[in-house]
């Protein structure tokens, strides 16, 4: 019978102990998706949402402050979101705060950036409809690269003519770095001026001896 | 209904008679009907248990005793495998994020892994092989010495003493047991993030809870309980069932572990893809 | 003197009379089978009162599918079954297990479950059939039974430490333990030494008389027969061959009877 009340006993901790490592684990998953903390709900209308989902991170200033609740087609061109946000957050957000979309790193998930507004007084309220601004495309990123490559490939085969003209010699750069001719004059004449040099050196050695100068 | 079952459930001979038919000759004939049979019976034995668990004598003392056998007495090894798949899962995972220059992702992708797969999955698989056995070499031994004729002359139903407890018992723990086994693996994941890298345990943490949402917890937990329902719910039927003699005992603790293995992937086929339809 | 045909005029008698009986136990062509397996094909018999009835037979006669039938384990197909008077089928369901419930059955194995102890063993019957009973006549009653079977020292081990002769002992005890007013025995010595046997027919005449119980005794064992035996019915093919006291057997001219009588 003891045994049987000690090992009840056990069953009792191994059970309380899953049961509150469950509800802590829940916690912490829901504290995330703003489930247990009070929130306030704004609103905004995108023409495109860039792939933005439901469950979205919302980011303040670089700090996770809230989610996207629900996405919404209006119209052929508008796209309203729903997001809820931190009630701590939200004397820091003004009234003409604009809301871009972003993403996590170039292959990451997409978030809502949320930019305080500048100048007003007022704080945002709840229901309002927040100040938006189009995201930037990656296929539009990808037109205007394509540009920058067409200009360069142009820069590029440019410079390759006229490397290839200073190679054979052509042009003054050319000239001066491809033909021998002005080497070899060089040559003979630094020869001319180490004999000079040498030369004067003997001359100097002279003079060192001569009295006339003695003292320098 | 009754006389259904006790009817089907006497039925043993029926069984052998299907066997001999398989040794005479019409060999693919008889296999179809053995494997049917077994599946409707196995099906008499769940819709019994339904049946059974509603109604009073509650066997409420018998199912804490299982509840301990088979929860508390199952964690310690749940706890070590959950550990070492834990960090087992996290070394393994390393080189492959490292390739992709996503080291920092680590914990996050380990934490999913873990939560909505690995964590229900080895736990069940072990459970199958402890619990499932157990129940299934137990209930036949107890079968083979006429222990459960015993029970029924002493006007104790042994279906409910025997095996609406065990099952009730399985269902409910092995939940538990994933939970706890869960963050145990989470453990043993942050000692192999650590193991080549330095996290500290609340970059760990707020890492981890950052990646999961309720969508990975739910369809996880819930299914632990079907897992946790068939492996009993088998090993009970195996057990219950067993032919006479010590070949009979062994034989059920085997097909016990067995076709309770193989349903635990059968029902996490089905619930992968019931989770995948809400997903989108 | 043998009967070749018992029943006949019992039959005529309860021919009149199907609701009531004035056995103990009463048999009235019982049928079973397995599938093709014709294992009782016509069994009457009865059981007076006081009275150890020892039915012999080959294994697989359907000896023990019989007593099986007395407590429901197994469902007859034909017949009439009369526990102390009441025919089975003309009562409530709730009726006839409380009927079954004065019937002791003792298992060839014992029947022991391994996962308690000994006290539990005996208790588990108690604390099933009277819930209100207090702790400390459960456990005199308990005390009671193991001395009954001179086990008292042994109570708080595991049936499994327990030698063959202890757990039939045990199993008796268990069985006994709720006062039966009618014991079935399961082949009680088989897989016993003849000292063992010897010592457990001796018990089950014992208890026969200490609590004046009628009992069915199934058994392929001549010695344990003797011993026990105030009747003796013979069972071949699912029929009861013959009838008798041990005298009259052991004095048999039949062929077959002989061989089974001869040591």
């Amino acid at each position: 019978m003891k045994q049987d009340l000690s090992n009840k006993i056990k069953l009792g901790v191994f059970v309380t102990l899953g049961v509150a490592v469950f509800i802590i684990g829940i916690y912490f998953v829901g504290e995330r998706q703003q489930l247990f903390r009070s929130t306030f709900r704004v609103s905004g209308v995108f023409k495109d949402v860039a792939g933005l989902q439901a469950g979205n991170n919302v980011r303040f200033s670089g700090i996770n402050v809230g989610t996207v609740e629900s996405i919404s087609v209006v119209s052929d061109t508008s796209v309203r979101i729903e997001i809820l946000i931190d009630e701590d957050t939200r004397k820091f957000i003004k009234k003409n705060a604009v809301a871009s979309i972003g993403s996590e790193g170039l292959m990451g998930n997409k978030i809502l950036i949320i930019s305080p507004g500048i100048g007003t007084k007022n704080q945002i309220e709840d229901n309002d409809k927040i100040a938006t601004v189009q995201p930037v495309n990656m296929d539009e990123i990808l037109a205007s690269l394509k540009t920058t490559i067409d200009n360069t490939s142009n820069v590029t085969s440019d410079l390759s003519k006229i490397t290839h003209e200073i190679q054979t010699g052509k042009g003054t750069i050319g000239k001066l770095l491809m033909d021998k001719s002005i080497a070899n004059n060089f040559d003979s004449t630094f020869v001319n001026l180490k004999s000079g040099s040498a030369e004067f050196r003997k001359l100097m050695e002279k003079a060192k001896s001569s009295w006339l100068l003695w003292g320098f | 209904m009754e006389k259904h079952i006790s009817h089907i459930a006497g039925n043993e001979n029926q069984m052998k008679e299907i066997t001999q038919g398989a040794s005479s000759g019409n060999f693919s004939n008889s296999i179809f009907k053995k494997f049917f049979l077994e599946v409707s019976m196995i099906t008499i034995f769940t819709l019994r248990f339904f049946k059974e668990v509603w109604k009073p004598p509650y066997e409420f003392n018998e199912l804490l005793r299982q509840s301990f056998l088979i929860g508390y007495k199952s964690f310690p090894l749940v706890g070590i495998t959950g550990f070492i798949i834990g960090l087992v899962l996290t070394v393994q995972s390393r080189p492959t994020l490292m390739k992709f220059g996503a080291v920092s992702l680590l914990p996050a992708m380990v934490a999913v892994s873990i939560i909505r797969e690995i964590g229900p999955a080895i736990t069940a698989l072990i459970f199958a092989g402890k619990v499932g056995s157990g129940i299934g070499a137990e209930l036949a031994s107890m079968k083979v010495t006429e222990q459960i004729d015993a029970m029924q002359v002493s006007w104790t139903n042994p279906f409910k003493y025997l095996v609406v407890t065990r099952v009730l018992s399985a269902t409910l723990m092995l939940p538990l047991l994933v939970v706890l086994a869960d963050a145990v693996g989470l453990f043993g994941a942050y000692v192999g993030v650590n193991l080549k890298g330095s996290v500290s345990f609340h970059l760990f943490f707020s890492q981890v809870f950052q990646s999961l949402e309720f969508k990975d917890v739910f369809p996880a937990f819930i299914k632990t309980f079907f897992f946790g329902f068939a492996i009993a719910i088998v090993g009970s039927y195996k057990g219950y069932n067993a032919n006479k003699g010590t070949e009979g005992v062994g034989k059920a603790a085997n097909s016990a572990v067995v076709f309770g293995s193989l349903m635990v992937f059968l029902i996490d086929v089905v619930a992968v893809q019931i989770t995948s339809l809400f997903e989108n | 003197m043998l009967n070749k045909l018992i029943f006949s005029e019992t039959d005529i008698k309860t021919e009149t009379d199907n609701l009531k009986s004035e056995y103990v136990l009463e048999m009235k062509h019982l049928k079973k089978s397995f599938g093709e397996n014709h294992v009782l094909q016509d069994i009457s018999l009865v059981l007076n009162k006081g009275e150890n009835l020892v039915i012999l037979g080959q294994s697989g006669s359907g000896k023990s599918v019989l007593i099986k039938c007395i407590v429901g384990l197994n469902e007859a197909d034909e017949g009439k079954l009369f526990i102390l008077g009441n025919n089975i089928e003309d009562i409530k369901a709730e009726e006839v297990i409380e009927l079954r419930k004065k019937i002791g059955f003792l298992f060839q194995s014992g029947a022991l479950y391994d996962s308690m102890t000994v006290r539990e063993n005996l208790e588990f019957p108690l604390r099933r059939q009277l819930h209100s009973l207090t702790k400390e006549t459960i456990n005199s009653l308990v005390s009671e039974a193991l001395e009954n079977v001179g086990l008292s020292d042994s109570i708080d081990i595991t049936p499994s430490e327990l030698s063959g002769g202890m757990r039939k002992r045990l199993g008796l005890a268990r069985t006994l333990i709720l006062k039966p007013e009618i014991m079935l025995y399961d082949e009680p010595t088989t897989g016993l030494d003849p000292i063992t046997s010897k010592e457990i027919s001796k018990l089950i005449v014992e208890v026969q008389k200490k609590y004046n119980t009628s009992s069915i005794i199934i058994t392929h064992d001549i010695e344990c027969t003797k011993l026990t035996a105030d009747r003796i019915i013979v069972l071949r093919n699912g029929i009861c061959e013959a009838e008798g006291s041990y005298s009259d057997f052991e004095n048999s001219e039949d062929e077959w009877i002989k061989s089974f009588f001869e040591k």
